[in-house]
């Protein structure tokens, strides 16, 4: 049982889920200003730093997208990595050749991958399963060829660039940091891609909340009875393709922005690949699964690396544990490639005891110390007290989710679905009279 | 529920790991500070010793300063590997070279007005104390590629060879090197990080054209001396438009130019030619190059056929090349496309042409090999070598390559893995210019290890005997420019055969001079495929 229970509504809660919210905008807000507090030394005084941090806000874009597909709708599509490279050779072209600014390339590239998507989509509406899949891989496959095949528009394997010293983008001058040398262009650009990434969670929130977004759950979970219900199959997929399309294409045009300069391999099968086990570490079917799965995505490998090469940089305990291992490899050919290796154990150890993700961990680890217990407006309205005490009671044996992730319907937990989320009245007291998984 | 539990714990663990991982850990920068702190204590203690040895080893750095400017001889590593070598002698004294008047004045109208062209914050002495030389290297030592990553441990095994010896005046070289996978993108990723860092002295050998073309408008742009790229695009010699930037060597143009002034001297009857070219900056490159040495001969090249990376296989091109029946074929590709290349001559029937190719399809075990496995030996294909092979019986004896093996074996490297010895050719390379750059004006900076990158006067130990590694400044950009056509010759078709020498010696040292010349040459010849067009267009708009 959890430490502390908190009634849904009360001011204890509501301090709580305020609480949790200030202390993620505190987080944003703090990067743009650690260069100078000092904080951490060593963490963000490195301008490198905060480009990758915009590297796993322009990546948890891109699998917030492919969430949509996968995790909402149900539909394994592991082309994904075409889109976001569509995204970015968009802007990077429009940008180097056209001289566009960025920031009118995303529009475009956000629709251009749309239309894209819906037609990679059609197949899904005849195929499921894992024959999708293999479709959609094609598309993975084949756009690192095609970027070499249109080399005059793409730069070929040399890649694509916009020319020296050109379409940099610089703080104006009303931001704190515009004169902090190197850092400031980053912490700018880390400014417009975090804008840009809470407008699209946002987006995506409440798109999955609305009736589209409980269609697509409608269609993963039950193909026939989401068609006898009423919901529009064929348009449902395919609008859901398009839309994680474009997710992936503005990821993409974000990825341009942090580091103008797109590479044919840069967004081959690997990257694809990644997308899905970043979705699938980060947790499926979540909206702010999104994020751990970027951090994953961008740091645990780039660490890895770092440290078979160079284990000064291990936190200790773990430098001390690993020393006999690193020393035995040091002095051997390719020895760096074991980073790999180490990578897919931590991921296997991860799918093991995290089989929900890390968003599922999380709330799992949660609801040991913090319930919330149900009290929706509507039961206090009808029956004018407080108490409903078999269904509390049947309630508070399951997570419950105050923050931004409280409305996400986890794949991974598909048995359990919040009854505190903010769906409608009918279907609450459907769920209600029913109530499924819950209690333990 | 203990089970549970225990996935918890484990699950905060995992978590905390990845957070810990994000933020850079602030334990990492404290045990830095802490290794730092030590390094520092235990270079005040060197620092000491390196006092009481001094008088002993100053006589022979002394002796050996002379050498360099009386006999020309390299002033560079222990007398073994530079004995007997008739280099060609510096003509401008250190003592001119250097830090003058605030600007790094180097040789053949090279300067450096670090005060006008670089950012405000640069620091001439970064990465470089008083026991430490820092380089950066970017290059693949995971994935398909990892085989090049050795390269960096051939590189470091000749450093501490050097370390062990003294250093740089009692600085040891420390290589960092980084895994790109061969990706462009994850290059730009490393050297930005190294950018950033604020600890390197100069990046030193990033592999790959692409690779390299990625990163080098950053590092010029941050004044990052950006050396001996290991790629063998003209693009490095772009002294105008990168300053901070050098390959090491030969470059695919100036080979194609030996192939011309090998043909013209050893085969004058031979006039028509016809090329098979990867269709990019690599292969365009030959062909240009070859174009440009041609002209005013008697040699005519009658057809050009390209393929794509992507080209399944290349017969359709060989139709086309068989019907014109020239008489030399120009094989300008590389990896797999060589063994096909060379399988579809041996199988032509009425089609008899002297065959060149790439000196990057050069691997005996990696291309020829597979030949033999369909029936085929890809004899006398002809190619350019101008490295000695340390697997060669007859190079046994050379000092260098003694040296290597003894080094490499004493450290615990299989010298029969050649890739090592690449690594040594480049840091052999990189400790001359380090020893020369300490000599000028002002000692050893950035700026003087990019003049000294500039002013390279050596009989590299590891070129074939005769050939030199020169550069002068704005005038001659490239470190080698000579090499010599070997022909594969095979006795037993089940066997691999090996190269034997044809023709004398072609160095065409300082013929090329700067980029300049291949854009130029380009143009020229027409090289109308987008990649080169594009590279070009980007270099005129930054010079």
């Amino acid at each position: 049982m959890a430490l502390i229970k908190l009634k849904q509504g009360s001011p204890a809660h509501r301090a709580y889920v305020w609480g949790a919210w200030l202390f993620v905008a505190f987080v944003i807000i703090y990067v743009l200003f650690a260069y100078r507090t000092g904080f951490a030394p060593g963490s963000i005084d490195k301008a490198f730093r905060i480009t990758q941090i915009n590297d796993v806000i322009a990546y948890a874009v891109a699998i917030l997208g492919l969430n949509l597909v996968i995790g909402y709708s149900g539909q394994l599509s592991l082309g994904h990595s075409a889109f976001v490279g569509l995204g970015a050779y968009t802007t990077i072209i429009l940008v180097a050749d056209h001289h566009w600014s960025y920031f009118t390339t995303i529009p475009v590239s956000a629709a251009l991958c749309f239309v894209i998507g819906m037609i990679v989509g059609l197949p899904a509406l005849r195929i499921r399963g894992l024959y999708l899949a293999i479709v959609t891989l094609s598309v993975a496959y084949v756009f690192p060829t095609l970027v070499l095949k249109y080399g005059s528009l793409s730069g070929g394997p040399n890649g694509k660039k916009p020319a020296r010293g050109a379409a940099k983008l610089v703080a104006p001058s009303w931001m704190p940091f515009h004169n902090a040398g190197r850092i400031s262009g980053p912490l700018w650009v880390y400014t417009i891609l975090m804008v840009m990434a809470i407008a699209l969670f946002l987006l995506a929130r409440n798109f999955v909340k609305s009736r589209p977004g409980r269609a697509l759950v409608a269609v993963r979970d039950n193909q026939t009875s989401a068609a006898v219900s009423g919901v529009n199959l064929p348009m449902y997929k395919a609008l859901t393709f398009g839309m994680s399309a474009a997710f992936g294409g503005v990821a993409g045009s974000m990825l341009m922005i942090n580091q103008p300069f797109a590479s044919d391999v840069q967004f081959g099968l690997t990257l694809a690949i990644f997308l899905v086990v970043g979705l699938v570490i980060g947790g499926a079917g979540t909206i702010s699964g999104a994020v751990p799965g970027a951090l994953v995505y961008v740091f645990v490998p780039y660490f890895m690396a770092g440290w078979t090469t160079d284990p000064k940089g291990m936190p200790p305990g773990l430098r001390q544990i690993t020393k006999p291992l690193f020393d035995w490899l040091s002095h051997r050919e390719g020895g760096n490639s074991i980073s790999g290796v180490f990578f897919g154990v931590l991921l296997l150890i991860a799918v093991f005891i995290l089989p929900g993700g890390i968003i599922d961990g999380l709330r799992r680890l949660r609801a040991r110390f913090v319930t919330v217990v149900p009290n929706p407006g509507w039961l206090r309205a009808r029956d004018g007290t407080e108490h409903a005490p078999a269904l509390l009671a049947a309630a508070a044996g399951a997570p419950s989710q105050p923050d931004l992730s409280t409305h996400d319907i986890d794949a991974a937990t598909a048995g359990q679905h919040p009854t505190d989320g903010p769906v409608d009245e009918i279907s609450q007291h459907t769920m209600l009279r029913a109530p499924q998984g819950g209690s333990q | 529920v203990r089970r549970t539990r225990w996935s918890t714990a484990l699950a905060v663990g995992v978590t905390a790991t990845f957070v810990l991982a994000a933020c850079g850990s602030s334990k990492k920068a404290t045990s830095t500070t802490a290794a730092s702190a030590t390094t520092a204590a235990a270079a005040a203690t060197t620092a000491a010793a390196a006092a009481t040895t001094a008088a002993g080893s100053t006589a022979t750095t002394s002796g050996a300063s002379t050498a360099t400017t009386s006999g020309g001889s390299t002033a560079t590593t222990s007398g073994s590997t530079t004995a007997g070598s008739g280099a060609p002698g510096t003509t401008v004294s250190p003592k001119d070279i250097g830090l003058i008047n605030g600007v790094y004045k180097g040789t053949g109208g090279f300067s450096l007005d670090t005060k006008k062209i670089c950012p405000s914050d640069w620091n001439p002495t970064q990465g470089i104390s008083a026991s430490e030389i820092d380089l950066f290297q970017s290059l693949p030592s995971a994935g398909a590629f990892a085989g090049f990553g050795i390269i960096a441990d051939g590189e470091r095994s000749y450093f501490k060879v050097i370390n062990d010896a003294g250093g740089i005046d009692g600085r040891k070289i420390v290589l960092d090197s980084k895994d790109d996978g061969y990706q462009p993108a994850q290059t730009k990723t490393n050297v930005d990080e190294a950018l950033g860092a604020n600890k390197y002295a100069a990046l030193d050998g990033i592999l790959g054209s692409a690779n390299g073309l990625a990163v080098w408008d950053e590092a010029n742009d941050d004044c990052m001396p950006n050396l001996l790229n290991e790629s063998g695009i003209a693009n490095w010699g772009d002294v105008q438009g990168h300053p901070w930037t050098t390959g090491m060597q030969l470059d695919y143009f100036t080979e194609a130019s030996l192939w011309a002034t090998w043909l013209t001297k050893e085969h004058p009857e031979l006039k028509t030619v016809s090329e098979i070219t990867y269709n990019n900056d690599f292969g365009q490159a030959y062909h240009s190059g070859f174009n440009f040495a041609s002209k005013g001969t008697d040699l005519k090249v009658v057809d050009q056929e390209t393929h794509e990376a992507t080209a399944p296989n290349l017969t359709n091109q060989f139709t086309t090349l068989a019907s014109k029946k020239s008489d030399v074929l120009l094989i300008e590709t590389s990896g797999a496309f060589c063994t096909q290349a060379m399988a579809e001559v041996e199988k032509e029937a009425t089609w008899h042409p002297l065959v060149i190719m790439s000196s990057t399809c050069g691997s005996l075990n990696q291309f020829f090999q597979p030949l033999i496995d369909q029936g085929l030996t890809g004899k006398d294909t002809y190619l350019i070598q101008y490295f000695k092979d340390p697997l060669d019986p007859a190079n046994a004896n050379d000092p260098f390559i003694a040296q290597y093996y003894k080094e490499t074996a004493a450290q615990g490297l299989d010298p029969k893995q050649t890739t090592y010895f690449t690594g040594w050719i480049y840091a052999w390379v990189m400790v001359d210019i380090l020893k020369n750059a300490a000599t000028y004006q002002g000692g050893l900076d950035r700026g003087n290890i990019m003049l000294a990158a500039r002013n390279v006067h050596e009989t590299n130990p590891a070129l074939l005997p005769g050939l030199t590694s020169i550069t002068n400044g704005e005038q001659d950009a490239y470190f080698s420019e000579g090499g010599q056509m070997a022909k594969y010759t095979v006795t037993d078709p089940k066997k691999l055969g090996t190269f034997v020498k044809s023709g004398d010696l072609i160095n065409l040292e300082g013929q090329l001079g700067t980029f300049k010349t291949v854009k130029d040459a380009s143009a020229a010849a027409g090289a109308s495929t987008a990649t080169t067009a594009a590279a070009a267009a980007t270099t005129t708009k930054t010079t």
